[in-house]
This record gives C-alpha cells, sequence and structure tokens, in this order.
C-alpha cells in the first residue's frame, strides 16, 4: 500500500511534468486586439485599414498644405506663428526642423502596402468580397501611395521607396534613397494600373470627393506627368475629367461653396472633415486672428487681386487682420468659430486641372488654346479677359499668377514655382527665388538671394532624427556639410 | 488547469486510508501529577506508528474517559493544555490511569523548537551559513521598535549593496529599490519579492499604460504588516536568484512571516503612535515680491509696454481688491502635521499537531499634505498542521484592506505641473485663498477665478481646495492564499506541493472639483471625475521533490526539482465623466457629459523547471550548481525558452583541522559564483503583430496594425560572477562580509527604441545594448562590548556599484534635441552611466550689453567676417541680451547650439550605505541608524522651475538676486516672460546630492520578566523613536534622496517636489502575555 501511494505521487508528478501541453499553455492571445494570423478574413478587414489609411492621411493636411504654401511667397508670418515654420518662411532651413518629418506618410504608405499585399488572399477566405471590390479597394490604395510619394517627392526630391508592408521585425528596416525617377515611374505605374480598377462613383457626394475615385486619380496623375514634362500625357488626363461632365466651375457669385460648404461641384477630390464624425483639420484654429493667426496673406502680393474679383478680399482674405478666409470664414461676414471649424481640405478641383492643362499647352507653345482657358476661369471670376504676347515667358507668368489668384494657401503654390522653375534647365530659376526671399529679413535678402541659386536648396534636408537611426540615408545634397 | 490535475490526484490520496480490524475499548482516569485532582476535558488519542490521531475523545467532568482502539499494540497520547503531551504503549491493558505534568514549573526555560530556520534561497531548506553564495539576512527582532509602515522602509541603508530611496514621503508612497544597481533599462529595476516561498506581485496592471498607469501603486511594497515578519533575506548574486529564474534579474528579497510554534498560547500587542512634522518648505516669493517680478518680467520682455494689469495694481476702488494683493503662502496652507497610529495584534501558539499564528493589524495615517492619508487593516493566519510523521499541511491565508488617499493630480503621476504641491509652488501668492466679496467680507467659498492673469482656473487651479475638495482615492482588496502540502516519500525524499492564489482588487476614484478650477457649466472640466476598476488574479503552483539523503563520512546532499506554473490575469476598467453639476454627486454615472469608457485585459503565463544541487563535504567544501528554463508567454514560439544556469563553491578554512587550532577564529569562508539571469518582455502579448482600432475616415471605421511581429524579441540576460569572504573573529565579535561582483546585461529589451520612419512606425521593441554593474560590498558587525548590564555594538556597511553603457546599437537614437529651456539632452552614451545628465555649462550672468560677445580659442572675440564687428552671441535664433545666462561656447562658435552640450554628472552614488550604533544597559537600550549616499548627483527641477522667471509661476525668493539693470553681477539671470534661453538644461541646476541622515533613534526599556509583578505578563516593552531628525546635506533642494519612479530611464535623479520625507516622533508599546 505504501508503494501504492508512492506510485501515485510519481506519477502525478510525472503527468504534470511532461504534459506536452505545457507549450500550448503558453500560447496566449489578446482579448481586446486581433493578431495578424486573425486579421484579414473579410472584406471588413480590408476596408478598416483602408479607412485608417485615408484617415493617417487626412491627419497631415495641415502639413501638406505647409510644405506646398510655405515658400511659394504667398503666405506670411502670423502672431502665433510656432517657431519651425517661421524659419523656413523666412528662409532658413535645417534638417533640426519639425517641418521635415515624413513619418505620417510613410505610415499612409505601410498601411497601402498592405493592403496592396494582404487584401488579395481575403477574396479566397470571404465569399461576399468579389474581385472586382477588391480591384477598386486596391486602386484607392494605391491612390494613397502615390500622392503621399508624389508630396515626398515634391519636397525632398528623393527619398526610399517601400513597396513592401512591414510586418515583423525581420524585415531591413534600413533602406537607402531611391532615386527620383525611380518612385516617379513607380507612382506612373501604379496609377495606370489604379486607373484601370477605380470606381467612377461611390454613391454619396461626400464618398465621391472624399475618396479616390477615377478622376482623383485621373487628376493626380495629370500632375504627375505635369511634374515629368510629358505635356500630351498630362493633357489626355485633364480632358478625360474636364470632358466628364461631372464637374463645372463655379459661378462669380458661389466661387466661396469651394470652402464653404465644401464638396462644391467643381471639387474632385477634398480630404473630408466634419463635425458629425468628430474630426477637424485644425485649419480654422490656424488660420484664425481669434485663435492667435499663425499666418496671414502676404501683403506684398495683394495687388495680384483686381478689385473686381472674386477671389480677392472677403473670400481669399480678410480686410483687417489679413486672416487667409478661405479657411476661416462661412461667408466674406461671420467667421466659422467652434461650431464649423471642420473645414475640408482641397486637394483637386476642376480650376486646378484646367490651369494645369494650360500649362500643358504653354509647354507645348499653343498659347492660344491656353489663353481661352485662363481667360474661361477669369470670366467666371468676374474679371475681364486678357490677352498676351504668345511668348513663353509671359504666359508663364499669367499663368503663374492666375493660379496664385485661384489657389492660394491651398498648399499648391510653392510646388508650381518648382514645377515651372526647373523645366528646360533652370530657364526660370529667377522666378522661384523671388518667391523664396520674399518673406525673408532685409539683413539676410543678399545672402539667400546666392544660396537659392543651388536649386537643392528647394528641397526639404531628411530629418536628423532619420539620419541619426538609419545610417544608410544620405542627407540632401544642398544640406550635406 | 495543471493546478486542478493536481489538487484532485491530492485529494485521491488524502483518501487512501488505514484499513479497519477488530476494536476494543480501553477506560481510565486523567489527574494532575502534583494535586491529583482529576482533569475535566483533557484530549486521548491513538495515534499510529506514523503519529497521526486514529481516534480521540476527551474526559468527562470527573476525568474519565473510553476509548475505542482498532488494531494490534495500540499507542495513546494524552493532552491538556498547560500540560506537557505524553504518550503509552497500551499493550493488552484495558484500564489506563494517567498522571499529567503540568509545563508551569519550566515557563522560564526557553523553548527551542528543532526546525531549519532561515530558509537561505526561499525555496529550498539550506541555511544560510552553508550557503555559497552572498545572501545577506536580517532578522526583524533587530527592528522593533521602529514606526516603519513598509518592508522597504525598514531595510534601508542596512544591507549592504541594497539602495533604497523614497519615492515620496506621501502616505503608502513606494519605496525605489535597487540591488546592485540598474540592470536594465526598462525602467523596472525593482526586485523580485518571495514573500513564503511565493513570488509576490508587487505591481498591479503593469501591462496597461493606458490611462494613468501609477507607478507610485508599486506602493507599500508589501502589503503586509512589518510586525507579522520573523526574518528578510535579501539574495544579491546571481547563483542564488538563479533558481528565480527570469523574475530574478534584480535580485531577490526573501521574507518569512512568522507562525506559531509548538508552546503554550501567546499574545503580543504592539501599539505605536507617531506625529509627523512637514520639513520647512522653499522660501517663496511674497504676494508683493511676486508682483514686482511680474511687472520686470514682462517690461523685459516688451520694453515700449507701459499698461499694468490691474490685479497688479493696487486699487482700492476694484472689485477684487480683496482677493488679490494678498500675501499667501500656498505651500504652508497645504500643509498639515500627519499622525500615525498603528495597531497590532498577534496569538501565536501550537501543540504537537497544529501549530498557529494568527494576527490582526490596523494602520491610520495622516499625511503631511492636506488630503492625503492611509488606512490599512490586515489580517493574517499562518497554520501547521501535522497529519503524521510524513504528511504536513501548511496553509497561509491573509487578507489586506488598503484604503489611500492622495492629492487629485492629472494625467501621469510624474506630470509636474498637476500635482498639488508643485501648484502650491506655482500658485501666484498675491492671490487669496477663499475669496472676498468686493467689500471685503469673506463669501465662504474658496477663491477660484475662471481666468486670472496667471493663467485659466483649469491651469491655475486653487491648491488648497483641490488639496480639500479633490479625490484621489484607491481601495485596495487583497487576499493571498498559500496552501502547502508536504509528504515524505522515502527517508530523505520529501514531495511538496503548492497552491497559491493572489487575488487583488483595486477601486480608484479620482475628482477635479469646481471650487478648484471655477470653470462653468459647459467646460470639460467641471467636475472632472473618474472611476476605475483593476482586478488582478494569479495563480501558481509548484511541485517540489526534495532529496536529502543521510550519508555517513561527511557528505552532506540535497538535490532538488521543481516543476512550477504562474498565471496571472488583469483587466481594467474605467469610466470618465465631467460636467457633473455638483462635485457631492462625483460618481461618473451621474449625468455628466464627455463619458469615457475604457477597458483592457491581458494574461502571462510562465513554466518553469528547475534542477539544483548543494553538496558539503564536512563542513569545510561546498558546493552548488543547478539549471532552470523558463517559458513565457511573452515570447515567440522560438524564443520563448530561457535557461539558466548557476554553479557556486565555497570553501570554510575555519573548519580545516590545520585551523582548528586558531581559537580567535570562529569563522571564516571564502566563496564564489556565477550565475544567469533573464528578463522577459513586458506587456503581454508584446511578440505578437496586433491589429487593434484606431481612427478611421469619414464614417468609416479604421483598424490599423499596432505594431510588428517580434520574431526576434528575445530574453535580456544578466550574468554575474562574485567573489567574496565572511569572515567572524573571537567567537563571533568580529563579523565581516565583503564581496566583489561584476554583473553583465546583454540583450537589453528596449521598449521604445526608435527605429525609421519609413517602416511606418517610429519606435518597436527590440533588445539591444550591453551593460555592466562592477562594484563591491562591505559589512561589519562589532558586538564592542556585551558585559553583564551593558553591551555596545556597532554595524556598518558600505558599498559601491560603477554602473557603465557598453555597448549601443551604431544607429542608436534616442535623442530628441533642440536647444529648448529646461531640457536635458537624453542620451545614452557608451562608457557612461544610465542616469547620466547631459547639458551646458553655466557660467553666470551678462553684466553689461558689451560682454556678449563670442571667443575664439585662442581667447580672440569673433568678428562678423563681412562687417568686422563681434559677432553678436547667438542661442538659437535670437540674439542674447544683458542679463541673459552665460554658456560655455565649447566649440567656440559664438553659438550656443547642441554642440555646446556635454557631461554634467550622474546620478549613481559613489558609494552608500548605512551604520547603526545599539546600546543597552540594563533596560534600557539606544539604538540609532544613519543611511548615506556619496557622490550622486541630482537635477534639482523644483529649484530649476522656481528660478527660471520664465513664465508667471511664483519663484523661490532666490530670484530677488535677479539681474535688473547693466552692470550688476550675480548669479541670477534677468526675469523674462516666455523668451529667451534662461534656463537651458546645465551644471546650474546638477548638484551634488550626497547626504548622511539620521534614519531611526529610538530609545527603549525592557522589563525583565522576573521584575514583572503582573500577572499574566511576560514582557513589556516601551520605546521612543526619532525618524529622520536630520540630515547633512549641501543639496538645496528639500530631500537629496531623490528617488527613481516610472519607467523613464530618462527620469533618474530628477526632484521634481514630491513630499519630502516627513521628521516624526513615535511612541510606541508591545507587550507580551
Amino acid at each position: 500500500m505504501k508503494i501504492f501511494r508512492i506510485v501515485i505521487f510519481l506519477s502525478s508528478i510525472a503527468l504534470l511534468l511532461g504534459n506536452q501541453a505545457c507549450s500550448e499553455w503558453l500560447n496566449l492571445l489578446p482579448e481586446d486586439e486581433l493578431v495578424s494570423d486573425e486579421f484579414w478574413m473579410s472584406q471588413e478587414d480590408v476596408e478598416s485599414v483602408l479607412s485608417n489609411t485615408y484617415g493617417t492621411f487626412s491627419g497631415e493636411v495641415k502639413k501638406l498644405l505647409l510644405w506646398g504654401e510655405l515658400r511659394g511667397g504667398l503666405m506670411s508670418e502670423g502672431r502665433n506663428i510656432p517657431s519651425d515654420p517661421s524659419r523656413i518662411l523666412k528662409g532658413d532651413v535645417t534638417e533640426t526642423n519639425s517641418l521635415t518629418s515624413w513619418s505620417a506618410l510613410y505610415k499612409v504608405i505601410n498601411g497601402a502596402n498592405q493592403i496592396i499585399q494582404f487584401a488579395p488572399s481575403v477574396v479566397d477566405r470571404d465569399p461576399s468580397f468579389s474581385k472586382l471590390e477588391l480591384n477598386q479597394i486596391i486602386s484607392e490604395a494605391l491612390f494613397l501611395r502615390s500622392i503621399s510619394y508624389f508630396y515626398l517627392v515634391r519636397t525632398f526630391k528623393e527619398v526610399p521607396l517601400i513597396l513592401e508592408p512591414y510586418t515583423s521585425d525581420e524585415q531591413d528596416y534600413y533602406p537607402a534613397k531611391s532615386t527620383e525617377e525611380d518612385i516617379m515611374s513607380q507612382i506612373i505605374s501604379d496609377l495606370n494600373r489604379a486607373l484601370d480598377n477605380a470606381v467612377i462613383s461611390f454613391g454619396s457626394v461626400e464618398y465621391d470627393k472624399g475618396r479616390a475615385t477615377r478622376y482623383a486619380i485621373g487628376a493626380l496623375l495629370a500632375d504627375v506627368y505635369l511634374w515629368l514634362d510629358d505635356y500630351n500625357n498630362a493633357i489626355i488626363h485633364c480632358d478625360e475629367i474636364i470632358g466628364s461632365g461631372r464637374f463645372a466651375l463655379l459661378g462669380a457669385g458661389n466661387w466661396f461653396q469651394n470652402f464653404y460648404p465644401g464638396n462644391s461641384n467643381s471639387s474632385i477630390f477634398e480630404i473630408q472633415f466634419s463635425k458629425r464624425w468628430g474630426t477637424t483639420p485644425g485649419l480654422y484654429e490656424t488660420f484664425s486672428y481669434q485663435r492667435g493667426r499663425q499666418y496671414t496673406i502676404n501683403p506684398r502680393i495683394l495687388d495680384i487681386y483686381e478689385p473686381e474679383d472674386v477671389r480677392g478680399l472677403g473670400t481669399t482674405y480678410s480686410s483687417n487682420n489679413l486672416e487667409i478666409w478661405k479657411y476661416v470664414g462661412i461667408n466674406p461676414e461671420e467667421e466659422r468659430g467652434d461650431a464649423y471649424n471642420d473645414n475640408n481640405f482641397i486637394i483637386y478641383r476642376l480650376a486646378d486641372i484646367m490651369l494645369m492643362k494650360a500649362e500643358a499647352l504653354i509647354q507645348l507653345d499653343n498659347f492660344d488654346d491656353a489663353l481661352s482657358i485662363i481667360n474661361e476661369i477669369r470670366t467666371k471670376r468676374g474679371i475681364g479677359e486678357t490677352s498676351m504676347e504668345p511668348t513663353k515667358e509671359a504666359f508663364e507668368d499669367l499663368l503663374l499668377d492666375e493660379r496664385a489668384r485661384e489657389l492660394a494657401a491651398e498648399g499648391k503654390f510653392w510646388f508650381d514655382l518648382i514645377r515651372i522653375g526647373k523645366r528646360d534647365n533652370y530657364r526660370r530659376k529667377e522666378r522661384v527665388i523671388t518667391a523664396l526671399i520674399l518673406n525673408a529679413s532685409a539683413d539676410v535678402i543678399l545672402s539667400l538671394q546666392t544660396k537659392f541659386q543651388d536649386p537643392n536648396s528647394w528641397f526639404l534636408p531628411v530629418s536628423r532624427d532619420e539620419l541619426q537611426i538609419n545610417t544608410n540615408l544620405q542627407q540632401n545634397p544642398y544640406y550635406q556639410n | 488547469m495543471k493546478s486542478n490535475s493536481f489538487l484532485i490526484l491530492t485529494i485521491a490520496f488524502l483518501c487512501v486510508n488505514g484499513f479497519v480490524d477488530a476494536q476494543t475499548i480501553i477506560r481510565g482516569l486523567v489527574t494532575d501529577s502534583i494535586s491529583g485532582e482529576p482533569l475535566l476535558g483533557a484530549t486521548v488519542v491513538q495515534i499510529d506508528q506514523s503519529n497521526r490521531f486514529i481516534n480521540g475523545t476527551i474526559t468527562d467532568v470527573n476525568g474519565n474517559y473510553s476509548i475505542k482502539i482498532s488494531g494490534e499494540q495500540p499507542t495513546l497520547g494524552f493532552s491538556y493544555i498547560g500540560y506537557k503531551f505524553k504518550t503509552l504503549e497500551a499493550g493488552d491493558r484495558k484500564e489506563i490511569h494517567v498522571q499529567l505534568v503540568g509545563q508551569r514549573e519550566e515557563l522560564d526555560e526557553v523553548v527551542v523548537v528543532a526546525e531549519r530556520t532561515n530558509a537561505g534561497d526561499g525555496l529550498s531548506n539550506i541555511a544560510v551559513r552553508d550557503l555559497a553564495t552572498s545572501v545577506s539576512s536580517i532578522d526583524m527582532s533587530d527592528l522593533e521598535g521602529m514606526p516603519v509602515a513598509s518592508v522597504a522602509e525598514a531595510l534601508q541603508g542596512r544591507i549592504s549593496g541594497v539602495d533604497i530611496s523614497y519615492t515620496s514621503g506621501d502616505p503608502g508612497a513606494g519605496m525605489s529599490i535597487k540591488i546592485r544597481g540598474n540592470t536594465s533599462l526598462n525602467g523596472n529595476s525593482q526586485p523580485l519579492i518571495i514573500l513564503d516561498g511565493v513570488p509576490y506581485e508587487t505591481t498591479i496592471g503593469a501591462d496597461f499604460n493606458f490611462l494613468d498607469a501609477d507607478v507610485a501603486d508599486f506602493g507599500s511594497l508589501v502589503d503586509l504588516s512589518p510586525a507579522d515578519i520573523k526574518s528578510i533575506q535579501v539574495l544579491k548574486d546571481a547563483a542564488s536568484t538563479a533558481v528565480w529564474g527570469s523574475k530574478a534579474a534584480n535580485g531577490v528579497i526573501v521574507i518569512t512571516t512568522k507562525r506559531g510554534i509548538n508552546r503554550k498560547t501567546q499574545f503580543v500587542l504592539d501599539y505605536r503612535a507617531s506625529y509627523v512634522f512637514e520639513p520647512k518648505p522653499l522660501p517663496m516669493l511674497d504676494g508683493d515680491q511676486y508682483v514686482r517680478l511680474m511687472l520686470d518680467s514682462k517690461f523685459n520682455r516688451n520694453p515700449t509696454s507701459t499698461s499694468i494689469p490691474d490685479e497688479y495694481l493696487n486699487d482700492p476702488n476694484s472689485p477684487d481688491y480683496y482677493n488679490f494683493n494678498k500675501n499667501t503662502n500656498w505651500v504652508e496652507a497645504i500643509n498639515q502635521n500627519g499622525y500615525t497610529n498603528d495597531l497590532n495584534f498577534s496569538v501565536a501558539g501550537g501543540g504537537d499537531k497544529a501549530r498557529y499564528r494568527a494576527s490582526v493589524g490596523y494602520y491610520d495615517q495622516k499625511g503631511t499634505t492636506i488630503g492625503t492619508g492611509l488606512r490599512r487593516i490586515s489580517t493574517r493566519l499562518n497554520l501547521d498542521y501535522i497529519i503524521s510523521n510524513r504528511l504536513k499541511l501548511t496553509s497561509d491565508f491573509s487578507y489586506t484592506n488598503n484604503d489611500r488617499d492622495q492629492n487629485y493630480y492629472d494625467g501621469e503621476w510624474d506630470n509636474r505641473d498637476k500635482q498639488v504641491r508643485a501648484l502650491a509652488y506655482r500658485k501666484a501668492p498675491h492671490m487669496s485663498i477663499y475669496e472676498y466679496d468686493p467689500l471685503g467680507n469673506l463669501t465662504g467659498n474658496f477663491f477660484s477665478p475662471v481666468n486670472s492673469r496667471q493663467g485659466s482656473g483649469e491651469s491655475y487651479p486653487n491648491p488648497v481646495a483641490l488639496a480639500k475638495d479633490g479625490i484621489k482615492n484607491d481601495l485596495k482588496d487583497r487576499v493571498l492564499t498559500n496552501f502547502q502540502l508536504e509528504f515524505n516519500i522515502l527517508p530523505g525524499l520529501n514531495y511538496y506541493a503548492n497552491v497559491s492564489f493572489d487575488i487583488v482588487n483595486n477601486r480608484g476614484t479620482k475628482l477635479l472639483p469646481e471650487s478648484a478650477t471655477g470653470v462653468q457649466m459647459g467646460n470639460n472640466a467641471l467636475n472632472r471625475t473618474q472611476t476605475k476598476e483593476d482586478n488582478q488574479s494569479i495563480i501558481q503552483t509548484f511541485n517540489k521533490l526534495i532529496y536529502n539523503p543521510e550519508l555517513r563520512g561527511g557528505h552532506d546532499l540535497m538535490i532538488l526539482g521543481m516543476f512550477s506554473t504562474y498565471d496571472k490575469y488583469a483587466s481594467q476598467m474605467s469610466l470618465a465623466s465631467s460636467g457633473i453639476p455638483s462635485y457631492a454627486l462625483y460618481d461618473p454615472s451621474n449625468m455628466g457629459i464627455n463619458d469615457q469608457a475604457t477597458s483592457a485585459q491581458s494574461r502571462i503565463r510562465t513554466l518553469s523547471y528547475l534542477l539544483n544541487a548543494h553538496y558539503i563535504y564536512r563542513d569545510r567544501y561546498i558546493l552548488g550548481g543547478g539549471i532552470r528554463f523558463d517559458g513565457d508567454s511573452r515570447f515567440g514560439r522560438n524564443n520563448r525558452y530561457g535557461s539558466f544556469p548557476s554553479l557556486s563553491v565555497a570553501w570554510r578554512l575555519s573548519s580545516e583541522e590545520f585551523m582548528s587550532s586558531l581559537d580567535w577564529l570562529s569563522d571564516f569562508k571564502l566563496r564564489t559564483s556565477y550565475g544567469v539571469n533573464g528578463f522577459p518582455a513586458q506587456g503581454s502579448y508584446e511578440y505578437l503583430a496586433k491589429y487593434e482600432s484606431s481612427y478611421g475616415y469619414m464614417d468609416m471605421n479604421g483598424i490599423r496594425l499596432g505594431n510588428v511581429q517580434l520574431n526576434n524579441l528575445r530574453w535580456e540576460t544578466t550574468t554575474q560572477f562574485d567573489y567574496g569572504f565572511d569572515l567572524s573573529l573571537l567567537n563571533y565579535k568580529i563579523t565581516v562580509n565583503f564581496d566583489v561582483y561584476n554583473k553583465f546585461t546583454k540583450d537589453i529589451i528596449f521598449a521604445n527604441l526608435s527605429v525609421p520612419s519609413t517602416s511606418g512606425f517610429s519606435t518597436m521593441t527590440s533588445n539591444w545594448g550591453e551593460m555592466r554593474n562592477k562594484g563591491w560590498e562591505f559589512n561589519l558587525i562589532l558586538n564592542v562590548v556585551n558585559k553583564g548590564n551593558f553591551s555596545f555594538d556597532f554595524d556598518f556597511n558600505l558599498s559601491r556599484n560603477r554602473n557603465i553603457i557598453e555597448k549601443i546599437p551604431e544607429n542608436y537614437s534616442n535623442e530628441v534635441f533642440g536647444v529648448e529651456n529646461g531640457e536635458y539632452a537624453r542620451r545614452i552614451v557608451e562608457g557612461y552611466p544610465i542616469g547620466s545628465f547631459y547639458g551646458f555649462i553655466y557660467q553666470g550672468v551678462y553684466s553689461r550689453p558689451e560682454d556678449v560677445i563670442g571667443y575664439d580659442n585662442e581667447g580672440n572675440v569673433i568678428l562678423d567676417p563681412a562687417t568686422g564687428e563681434p559677432l553678436p552671441l547667438m542661442i538659437g535664433n535670437i540674439n542674447v541680451g544683458a542679463g541673459d545666462a552665460i554658456y560655455e561656447d565649447i566649440n567656440y562658435d559664438a553659438k550656443i547650439d547642441e554642440l555646446d552640450i556635454v557631461y554634467l554628472g550622474d546620478a549613481n552614488p559613489d558609494f552608500y550605505g548605512g551604520f547603526g550604533l545599539n546600546f543597552r544597559y540594563k533596560n534600557f537600550s539606544l539604538n540609532s541608524y544613519y543611511t548615506y549616499k556619496i557622490g550622486q548627483d541630482v537635477i534639482n527641477e523644483t529649484r530649476m522651475y522656481t528660478e527660471n522667471m520664465y513664465s508667471m509661476d511664483n519663484q523661490s525668493t532666490a530670484v530677488l538676486r535677479r539681474w535688473r539693470k547693466d552692470g550688476d553681477v550675480t548669479d541670477i539671470p534677468r526675469a523674462l516672460y516666455v523668451q529667451g534661453y534662461n534656463w537651458l538644461g546645465s551644471d546650474r541646476f546638477v548638484e551634488d546630492a550626497s547626504f548622511l541622515g539620521m534614519r531611526t533613534l529610538t530609545l527603549a526599556y525592557q522589563t525583565s520578566a522576573a521584575a514583572l509583578k503582573i500577572k499574566g505578563i511576560s514582557s513589556i516593552k516601551g520605546y521612543v523613536t526619532g525618524y529622520n531628525l536630520f540630515t547633512l546635506t549641501n543639496y538645496t533642494g528639500q530631500d537629496p534622496d531623490v528617488g527613481f519612479s516610472g519607467t523613464d530611464p530618462f527620469a533618474i535623479g530628477k526632484d521634481r517636489s514630491k513630499t519630502p520625507k516627513p521628521v516624526s516622533f513615535t511612541l510606541g508599546i508591545n507587550m507580551t502575555f
């Protein structure tokens, strides 16, 4: 009997120790999150990641605006401008400036890369998820990836080109930069692929303006081709939008509807914000005088607006405080206030596309057609038609002025300047430099003029944080000591 | 799962019982051996060969009994309270009369219980003396009469190599404990606590970093009354901690509680009352001085402005005249004198079969800041039942109820701005505490304007209102049980089975009252309230086999095998709300706005296998070694198991025959050891790639990949070598212990290692870096005199630890840097210790505008090549002016930037330790204890924020020396409202915080047993203790003993005006009867 007891004990111990279930016992899964093995099962999973990727992009609108506008000379500093944008505005650009951070756009890229890589396998798991729906979602992801890279190229010129999603710590986290050519050709092939599967309409105005429809993708493609001086392709894509019959220029009295209430007839792609979803872009707070007004319209450029131009006083800017009224008002008199601080941020609207086409026509020496586009817009804006001696330079200046009037402070003008300035071996370099020194203080203007002769200085440096972590990254040429 | 199958088997075993055969009856009478009187109610039992009770009865009023017995050759046992237990072979007798011998005449004899005490490593039963590893031991009877609330407080300075400091002087705040330096950057350097053989969880909900993870809740380290503790061992080298495997990388503290012993029931009553006084606060500006400073700083910023804000105009016609123009000392207004009441009562005793100790304690403390306090009720029952010679059951049960009040704070515990004490230092002194009407009559309300010149009521609440009306309460229940069955399988072979449960419930309540902020309806801060429930349950099982055979020829061998499991489940739920109309209705269910509900759960499991052996030959040669495997659910399959070997060797020279002639040598042991410990990843499901709910776009919900899969994540390991000796001379009159150690940590797990953002992530958990801790420890105990009436002994310990970061990844960067006021560069540099400070060198104040020029390395003025004029000295993008701070221009470029940052010192003390002096004369004893730290640097953040003159915060009286006009020569720059760089992180605020402090001074009186005339009382001890009576230091802050709490390694050594540890006086009485 004693032996019996001992046997029971020893066998019980053996049972406990030798239990093969032990290794399973240590496999624990969280209750409030999904591990990657359980994810990518349904269409809803794919859509949620897409939605988050859009959401990440929407969180960056203010930075995108500053990247595209700060150095263009149309804005000046306001009372509460933070120090980093103030430095850039005045021509002091360094790698420690927080505006050199590109991290959020790579979050967008990583989100898009995940959808592009993992969504196809979901079709097999979710019977209700059709191949068509898959391709539509992938076209949106390709759009988001492309627009992010396009912003990065226009801002930094060369950045690492990442096309695989990061999901494990075994991957290479230390990429080098890719060339501008490689990135741009990737963008073009991605966008062409996206265009083939793109949606014409999502069925609601908000979705049609706020998500990547065929027209949003086409607008981006036109923009990209224009950047690459591929004028014929740019015109093809502009024409598709202009001729679609879905968009119309707003009349003189309605021009402000672009900004309030937004999602106007002329809008092609604008990032959506709404109190209903609890999202605001912070644009009202940035530009309102009452909230400290970080930026004003540059008083030195006000003469581009003729008195009868509907895009001037009371719409683009306010009279006494020079607020950028596009983001502050709901009409010439009333401010948005906290109740209406959910401005959308417009990325493409019809006037922009028309002017893109005009720009391409100018470069193709088709001044007549370009002029008729410009005059069509001018007429709608309440100012008369104009004419110009048919030289490239004169027309380029006319076009730039028209873009400034139409799109001031919409995050466009600085990119326009670089695009035009770098053409034909920097034929219009001086035009860029003139804008760059508009906000500089008098004592440094001379030295800045010399500095900005190097077109590499038009691009931002890679953030020092990134350089320190990733030793495979090279600083952009102008900023290497 | 595991524990269930174990329980069933155990129960099955218990059910196997002896066979019952023929029964007979024995009768008899039980009487007192002296008086011959019959004993009523005496116990009569039949016992089998293994001493197990088979049957029993009690005697009747006449002392007669009759008992049914079974089996051949029965044995009877007789017992009665106060009498010795007696056994008899019954043989064939049917009538047995017994006389029992009383124990009274033997009361003076000390009852010695033959037990192996001081289990060295908390796991096996090897005495400390026989270990080859570095273990420090402390007997709690040394600490009797100290007014301490926790174990950590009691241990401070008493054990070499153990660095304990305060995190705050508030009731219930934690202590930070470091054994042999920081081994990790995980922020958690706290050692593992083993309570009666079971690892004891010292954190609650450590996995949750959302909401306000409260590091101070590390709290009263062990929710255990110090009166219940018998002894504490500190395991310092890895050979001794390796048996505890992965959790023991920071060292192990083994706590053994008191148990019942075989003797007459003993009652102990312990009561102490303390009075607690706050040390003198830093001198701050009064209202008038403050107003002058504010005007100065305003005009320095904008010299053309001439307007004076209404608040500062001493205008009796203003409606708020009586509310401003005050001289309020806010810090004094939130101070109070505290007290402590601590009552412990225990009863212990037992017989041959059963032993028990039960205790109940009540602790009540009022802190020195208004609104802080701690009430704790604790009960503990330790029961041992010897079922038979071979089977023993041990069960421990404890329950603690902690009710802790703190001041309301917003967000993180370390948030400098939001704590009441910090607020009191900042709050404008020209404002009144209570509100006056325009006629100068008190309204009975707190004066909390929605807005004042200083800022909104939300950012500058009324500190007194916040302390009085604000709530931060934690109500914590904790139940801890441990059942152990010990079975002697064969001679020398024992099996132990343990199951232990640890259940914690915590309900936290917070309220930011409207009376402090003054905010109106509709504001989110109106009566903001939060209720939070944390629940945690831990189930641990241990199955242990110990083989300890009787060997001849001086051999002594112990082999231990163990399998253990650990399963911790924690959950948290929180409900927050604001906008509740009245702060009396502070429960968040009361119709607030902005309701927020959050919840989280986590589970962690580990499995461990241990094989350990210990061999002694003739008390001379000691060899120990073992290996432990830990599996942890926090790692992926490939790296889940860690192996932790250990080896230790010792040679006791004093037992060698050739040494036996040396009478003066009592004990001399040389030892060396090697061992490895591991540190697991933090967070429950760290290695898994997880998709989490996140923001979406428009009306679409969003999910994102929260982190990548960590396939490479592996154990952080620490390898330690230890060399030491233990020496006792002159019949243990002198004892010296000395240890040298070298501790090397590699694969440090860093939770927020920056990765290139091109990955879509900014940080990742990853193994990197190597760190080394080298040091030595010296411990001395001297029994100087011990003659009859008088004794004097002295103990002293001294430790040195040097921490060095040996390797960081090539592309590591955690430095977030811009030239910013108040910021020290967050740098980790190879060759320097963790806790190092990097910043600028402060050289005083520019007296005149013409002084503000830069010099090159030859001392020549740097000229602008264009103009030939001296180049203006720049910081950031602004020019420096007269009255501004001078920083050393290390690279001679007339620009103060990050290239001018240098190493300024570090927070690790060069030497630390403590010493005690104990005198005894007849029945009086006088004990004192001192702790010291030498060579530790501290960033005096409190001073930084009270001398910067940058905001509208109140400042210390040091700013009265500030620069005001050209030509002033002073060490304090000019006042400049939110402009300039006059308080960059520099050596100006780094101070040497070396100190020597008296911890306790106790005068005690104990009666001898013979002198006691009172019947029933065997001893009385009364004492008076003074606590923290003085501290010698050059440090200008309130308390140089700055603790490190929190998870940010860059916060080490920053003094953030926590409540300093108070001065207190205690009156105590200890009675045994």
